[in-house]
């Protein structure tokens, strides 16, 4: 197994800098998870670590080797297309066993290898169609197998599973998990959407205009972020404006909240999430308002509550059978307020109230 | 709406009658004669018309192995120094007269090249040698073309998968990119093939003595052996349609073999020969096809001075030849723009459920060799007794009619049809759909069309030649010239002239849309 180390990484377009100073490692074994909105640098990343495009700057290790240097094809990095890229002029089988005939196996030993690639990802009986005779789902398998097939133990996914419809991308989430695990793989998966991220990566990897916000596991992400953008991309949050009136105070609209954590900007934001706002009587950290809407999601419902400032969402599993213009009173604990400076709304497109 | 839609559909049909009638018939009338043809074949014309698919298959294999990389490098090299300039001159042969380039090859390797090497005499005589190099340096643009029209169609990242898979450059080449453009090489294979195959003018130029199947049916024709030419005509369009049928199956089955053939050598071969390969392949192209073409223009600058320019405006036959030849080429290129416009419709829409069937006849007027258009375009108006230019008019209309529809209907065939319904959904009638919103988006494709028809019917020598005898266009009268051996001063002025438009032409197509939206 190898771990995954990037340094620095940089790459320009003409004037354009996609990636400005890419640094994070993944560990062997692990199931990393790039997220990051499109075009944050996220393709651009993978294949400037494939070496399909030469770096500006920077370093690339694979396992504790620099390989920034070596040709794509010399680094036996397993590489999964976005849109797929299966051959169109060759059938799934010689799709699947074209890096091993390219390696100079014998037909025997491909075959052999193309059948066990193909039952891993149960498309057995459809070794002899073209790719534009399989359905959206067998061409990711397909791919899938291709990638798997080289036999190399770090892959970098590209958005694997952007192509299917939510059902079947939930479906083979699972399924690409377990067999990274079952391979013993390092995986970079890099994807746009948050609901992949927590459900599969160890490591959340949140990407913004080329740079590495924040990593780390997916629970510190999403309960501890560094940043408003991590707040903002990864779930969702509550950004409330405040002032600082103390180390650990702010006040918002006449209202001081006290935090956990100490305050170093005059203006700043608190964030909190929908699911950590109790309903409460009155007492420290609560704001009263009247609930404009109710949604019921099934495990949960979410309200929409009018105060004084705005518009704050609280998501709760407790049935507390409230209706539309009953009077609340809010109370965010202050152990789950996450505060940031305020300059860090500017190019969000966040609510903030 | 209704009414209005049916005067559009009686517009179409009343073309593609008159398409049929006068533009697609003239040129295949000929192969009425095929019964009787058969009866007048004799030795000399079998061996014109071996001569004829010998150097048609020489050229297509020259130009396949040459065409190949500079394809690749014009369109994948992105760093290619002049890469512009390079990209205009290599579409210079495509558009110079080819009885300018007839002179310029044959001065070229018949004297220019000798003396540079200071060989006295020539390095290359008239003879079948001399048509191979000349025909090789004008079929070159459109192999060039057309397989980079394709290689520009491969999405990059099957490249880009197969190298992560491991596979040398030259293994994705082969493997990857030659199995996804080889459609391209093969149509431009068929009209490298066809093209040398059909050539007239220029190759009567260069051939001194030797014939090949389209001279002898100009010579056959003005000793009015009509029966002998039409012979030969006849087994040259059968047999060109026949191949041109084979190459089709062919490209529909051919397999690439893909798995497992010698990887490691391509690896080898990959990494060691790559500036070497480079060095070769532009030397090879500026000696066998840029040299050549230029030639004229580098060696008869001297000749461009006030004396020579009086004594060329004192010429009349040449000044009338490019008074006939303008007018000629302006007046094919507006009947054909009123007919194609129409006409491009039905192909697109496949209106009548024709369409098909109106783009396979363009195909095959694309492949009758001119000369036997030009035979068949006089045997088909005898009866009519029209007068010569009304004739040659009629023939250029006929052989430049697919340059300006095959684009034409491509660009329109390419419109989404969601934009015209939802111009209509939104209250435009027929016509105004027509002129706001596909004319607009297919506007790049009618200039490139209006250019290419232009230029090959002020360039054509072939037909004209067959169906002239009284009038003479410019390139008729070089290559009447040349062959008589009057060949002065005021000549070599013309074909810079000549040079000079085609150069502004090339230029006009660069600017309004690339010349491979023409040959696709």
């Amino acid at each position: 197994m190898y771990s995954v180390e990037v340094r620095g990484l940089t790459q320009s377009f003409g004037a354009h800098r996609v990636l400005d100073g890419m640094d994070f490692t993944v560990e062997a074994g692990q199931y990393a998870v790039v997220l990051g909105q499109s075009g944050c640098g996220k393709t651009t990343l993978l294949k400037t670590m494939a070496g399909l495009y030469e770096p500006d700057s920077g370093s690339v290790l694979i396992g504790g080797k620099d390989v920034t240097h070596t040709e794509a094809r010399e680094r036996r990095l397993g590489f999964f297309f976005q849109n797929y890229s299966l051959f169109p002029h060759m059938t799934v089988r010689e799709n699947v066993g074209y890096s091993l005939a390219v390696a100079g196996k014998g037909k025997r030993e491909v075959d052999t290898a193309v059948e066990e690639y193909l039952r891993m990802v149960g498309l057995s009986s459809w070794a002899d169609h073209y790719p534009r005779e399989l359905s959206g789902g067998m061409q990711q398998r397909t791919a899938l197998a291709r990638t798997l097939a080289t036999g190399y133990k770090v892959m970098l996914l590209d958005e694997p599973l952007s192509a299917l419809d939510a059902k079947i991308a939930s479906l083979l989430r699972r399924e690409l998990y377990f067999l990274s695990k079952r391979l013993g793989l390092t995986i970079i998966h890099v994807t746009p959407r948050q609901d992949e991220a927590l459900d599969m990566a160890e490591k959340v990897i949140l990407m913004r205009d080329g740079r590495v916000v924040q990593e780390g596991s997916d629970v510190d992400v999403y309960t501890r972020p560094e940043a408003m953008y991590s707040a903002y991309f990864l779930g969702e949050s509550n950004f409330i404006r405040a002032r600082r009136r103390g180390a650990r105070a702010a006040e918002h609209h006449g209202i001081v909240f006290g935090t956990l954590q100490d305050i170093r900007w005059d203006d700043c934001i608190l964030a909190v999430r929908p699911e950590k706002i109790l309903f409460a009587g009155p007492g420290k950290n609560t704001l009263g308002g009247t609930v404009e809407s109710v949604s019921f999601l099934g495990p949960t419902t979410r309200y929409e509550i009018r105060t004084p400032g705005g518009v704050i969402v609280a998501e709760t599993s407790k049935m507390e059978g409230l209706k539309k213009g009953d009077s609340v009173t809010l109370r965010l604990p202050e152990e789950d307020i996450s505060v940031f400076d305020a300059a860090e709304a500017e190019g969000l497109e966040a609510q903030v109230i | 709406m209704r009414y209005r839609k049916s005067r559009l559909d009686a517009i179409c049909l009343a073309s593609v009658i008159v398409f049929a009638a006068v533009i697609f018939l003239p040129p295949v009338y000929v192969l009425s004669y095929a019964t009787r043809a058969f009866q007048a074949i004799n030795a000399e014309s079998i061996a014109a018309l071996e001569h004829s698919f010998a150097i048609a298959f020489i050229v297509t294999i020259v130009n396949t192995l040459l065409g190949l990389p500079a394809a690749w490098v014009i369109a994948r090299r992105k760093t290619l120094p002049h890469r512009l300039l390079i990209d205009t001159l290599l579409d210079m042969p495509l558009v110079v007269p080819t009885s300018v380039l007839g002179l310029s090859v044959y001065y070229f390797w018949g004297g220019g090249l000798g003396s540079l090497l200071g060989v006295s005499g020539g390095l290359v005589g008239k003879g079948p040698i001399l048509i191979a190099l000349l025909h090789i340096v004008f079929t070159f643009p459109y192999i060039v073309r057309s397989i980079e029209a394709a290689i520009r169609q491969i999405d990059i990242s099957h490249e880009e998968a197969a190298t992560m898979l491991g596979a040398s450059p030259l293994t994705v080449y082969r493997t990857i990119s030659l199995p996804l453009f080889k459609a391209g090489l093969i149509s431009g294979a068929i009209l490298v093939f066809t093209r040398s195959l059909s050539e007239t003018g220029a190759t009567m130029m260069v051939a001194g003595l030797y014939s090949t199947a389209p001279t002898l049916v100009v010579a056959y024709k003005k000793t009015q052996d009509l029966e002998s030419a039409a012979a030969v005509s006849v087994i040259l369009i059968v047999s060109a349609a026949l191949l041109l049928i084979m190459a089709k199956l062919f490209s529909a089955k051919a397999r690439v073999p893909v798995v497992r053939v010698w990887p490691g050598m391509e690896r080898l071969l990959s990494r060691r020969y790559v500036p070497h390969r480079d060095a070769a392949l532009a030397l090879a192209v500026l000696a066998v096809i840029l040299l050549p073409t230029f030639h004229i223009v580098s060696s008869g600058a001297g000749s461009v001075g006030a004396s020579n320019i009086a004594l060329l405006l004192s010429d009349r036959e040449i000044i009338n030849g490019i008074i006939v030849s303008f007018m000629l080429g302006v007046a094919v290129t507006g009947v054909n723009l009123a007919l194609a416009i129409p006409v491009s419709l039905v192909i697109s829409k496949n209106m009548f459920r024709i369409g098909t069937l109106v783009d396979a006849m363009n195909d095959v007027i694309l492949l009758v060799p001119t000369s036997a258009l030009g035979l068949s375009l006089s045997l088909y108006w005898q009866p009519f007794h029209l007068n010569e230019f009304l004739v040659l008019a009629l023939a250029h209309l006929s052989f430049t009619f697919p340059l300006m529809v095959k684009p034409l209907a491509a660009a329109v065939g390419a419109v989404d049809t969601n934009l015209e319904d939802a111009a209509r959904t939104l209250g435009a009638r027929q016509t105004t759909v027509f002129r706001t919103v596909l004319y607009p988006l297919v506007k790049p494709a009618i200039t490139a069309g209006v250019i290419m028809t232009f230029m090959r019917s002020l360039s054509e020598t072939g037909a004209t030649l067959s169906v002239s005898e009284n009038i003479k266009t410019i390139p008729v009268l070089l290559v009447e010239r040349f062959t008589a051996g009057r060949v002065g001063d005021e000549t070599i002025l013309a074909c810079i002239l000549l040079f000079a438009i085609s150069f502004a032409f090339i230029l006009a197509i660069k600017r309004m849309g690339r010349a491979k939206d023409v040959l696709g």
